[in-house]
């Protein structure tokens, strides 16, 4: 699952970031507005966390941007401004969701995962496929009732192999939504993890590779 | 029921009967006087002194006045005089003119009583309809629906013109409570952001099971500065809070405060490398010194934040006439026209990323400007064609001095 982070008080960025990665999340953060705006076109992401009182380009402007340009990206807006008229104000621009500051991280980490589950085709809460079950929000994998020990990037690839149900996802796609825009786009960190993936998933493979398309369960 | 409403009781006797009654009994009264009159006169023009009416019959008839005193029988059996029949009869006559004719005019006066006063009740409530708006408009009111006005169409009567009033009296109001809200909410945004940080800080850090002493140290760095920035904040909003009214007043050498606040930033300057070149001439005013002090160090901090690195601040202090005057100048950034025109609101940040960084909170510059109001003088920001700003405060000085 990849985040984006547009937020001007870079203590809060930076803190809000290293909880997102933490939590197994490809975090990107932008400091104003215009580059926000600029990052979300480039990059294909889940859910894009959005001060309101930002810099450059006002939050409601990058809202109402990348509501008309059709970016697929879920919005939570994000203001230290609570009352019950910026709420609406912000939902009525196209944000998805709404929190004010301050905010319990564990809120912010839960709605993110809420919106991400909106994404089209929406997803159950709980991803299950051949034997395979996982759960976003507590972190787990199981596979036929065993615990998985992943790695986040490990648990990412799966998880997204799990959303796409059945279907191929390309390597483009993993190293898009699971790493964050510091990945080197020609790096083998992908094969790499779904390599170590296989084997902690054990017998019987149940990772395809398809050649030269990408993976599927 | 609300507390609002409860105090709101219906007059008991309302201004539109009060009117309907009070014009129905004028008219009455005027009515009565006119029907009385008529009586009057009626009646006198009716009953002449009786030998002169006889006089009068006896010629218009061409008898001889003797005749009148010629005995006639009555019905009743007994003896009369000729004029005593006619009298008589005219006297009945009389009577019976006189009183069909009260008759008539206490019909005719309950009947225009009774008409005016409904006519009265329609006009009144149709002169006091306005008022009804007025009331309506002003009860629907309340601090968030600020918005409604009258908006009272018509002739530009009393009414009228006291419905303007109300609309512009709301104008008024409407915009001191806009100005409060947006206040109040600025407020809050620049107290809770340094609060987010330290929550956000705290829940991360401490969720974080691998946590290192070196993870714990960057949180309390972070939680330091944020707790750092709400306390100026607060301060700052006190000030501004202090600064609505002139507390204290007292001999006050602009100088020296200045002076006081130069070398109170003396370090964070040092930190940029920048330097202080002054000319500090005594102007002395009558004022509260506390807030004079954060007047200066406001000014100050600005240019330290703000001043390219390395370069020279330039501080004025001198008396110019009856005014004493306090000038800061330093380079940066070219200012815009329309920023010049904001930089003394509350809580206006020249909106770039590299000022956010900086950290000010958008309120040096408007406790300076509430600060130099409060005392009766003014504050002037001016673009340099170099880059920078240059800002001048002047103070009605002390007539002693």
């Amino acid at each position: 699952m990849r985040v984006l982070v547009i937020e001007d008080e870079e203590d809060l960025a930076n803190a809000i970031a290293r909880g997102l990665r933490k939590q197994g999340m490809a975090v990107d953060v932008a400091f104003d507005g215009l580059d926000g705006l600029h990052k979300a076109r480039l990059n294909d992401y889940d859910v894009v966390v959005l001060d309101r009182n930002l810099p450059g380009l006002h939050g409601d402007e990058v809202c109402r941007r990348l509501v008309a340009l059709r970016v697929p990206a879920r919005i939570l807006m994000l203001t230290a401004a609570g009352g019950l008229r910026d709420k609406v104000a912000g939902l009525t621009l196209g944000a998805d969701d709404y929190l004010g500051k301050p905010f319990a991280f564990e809120e912010l980490v839960a709605r993110l995962l809420a919106l991400a589950r909106r994404a089209s085709p929406p997803r159950p809460p709980v991803l299950q496929r051949a034997g395979l079950e996982l759960d976003p929000a507590s972190r787990r994998a199981t596979r036929d009732g065993n615990e998985l020990d992943l790695t986040k990037k490990e648990f990412g690839v799966l998880e997204l192999l799990l959303a796409a149900d059945g279907a191929v996802v390309s390597s483009e796609q993993l190293l898009e939504k699971v790493w964050d825009e510091n990945a080197d786009p020609f790096t083998n960190v992908v094969r790499v993890t779904v390599m170590t993936l296989r084997k902690k998933l054990g017998e019987p493979a149940i990772v395809e590779t398809v050649a030269g398309v990408g993976y599927r369960i | 029921m609300s507390p609002r409403k409860q105090g709101f009781r219906r007059p008991s006797l309302s201004l539109r009967l009060r009117l309907t009654l009070s014009y129905g009994a004028v008219f009455f009264a005027v009515a009565l006087v006119m029907v009385l009159l008529g009586y009057v006169l009626i009646r006198q023009a009716l009953i002449h002194d009786p030998a002169e009416f006889l006089d009068r019959l006896a010629s218009a008839l061409h008898l001889p006045p003797s005749y009148l005193n010629d005995q006639i029988p009555t019905p009743s059996g007994g003896d009369q005089t000729v004029g005593a029949f006619m009298r008589q009869i005219q006297d009945e006559t009389v009577e019976t003119l006189l009183h069909g004719l009260t008759v008539i005019s206490f019909w005719a006066l309950a009947i225009a009583a009774a008409v005016s006063i409904g006519v009265g009740w329609l006009v009144a409530g149709r002169m006091l309809r306005p008022l009804n708006e007025i009331v309506d408009v002003a009860r629907s009111l309340s601090a968030s629906t600020l918005d409604e006005r009258i908006s009272l169409g018509g002739p530009r009567d009393e009414l009228k013109v006291l419905a303007d009033t109300f609309d512009e009296m709301l104008d008024r109001l409407e915009s001191a409570f806009s100005a409060q809200r947006e206040f109040a909410a600025n407020a809050s945004h620049e107290l809770r952001t340094p609060l987010a940080i330290v929550r956000t800080e705290l829940d991360v850090t401490l969720a974080d099971p691998d946590a290192t002493l070196e993870d714990y140290r960057r949180m309390a760095g972070t939680m330091r500065k944020a707790v750092a920035r709400s306390e100026d904040v607060v301060e700052k909003l006190l000030v501004l809070a202090q600064s609505e009214e002139l507390r204290d007043r007292r001999d006050v050498d602009l100088a020296a405060v200045t002076s006081a606040a130069i070398a109170r930033h003396q370090p964070a300057a040092d930190a940029r490398s920048l330097t202080f070149s002054t000319d500090l001439q005594p102007a002395h005013i009558t004022g509260d010194l506390a807030l004079l002090e954060s007047l200066a160090d406001n000014l100050i901090d600005n240019s330290v934040r703000y001043a390219p690195e390395g370069e020279a601040i330039a501080v004025t202090t001198l008396r110019d006439g009856a005014i004493a005057r306090l000038r800061v100048e330093n380079g940066g950034e070219t200012v815009s026209v329309d920023d010049l025109s904001r930089l003394f609101e509350r809580f206006y940040r020249r909106d770039t990323s590299r000022n956010r960084a900086k950290g000010g909170s958008g309120l040096g510059l408007a406790i300076v400007a509430a600060v130099a109001k409060v005392h009766g003088g003014s504050v002037h920001a001016a673009g340099r064609a170099s880059g920078g700003l240059v800002v001048t405060v002047d103070l009605p000085g002390d007539r002693h001095t």
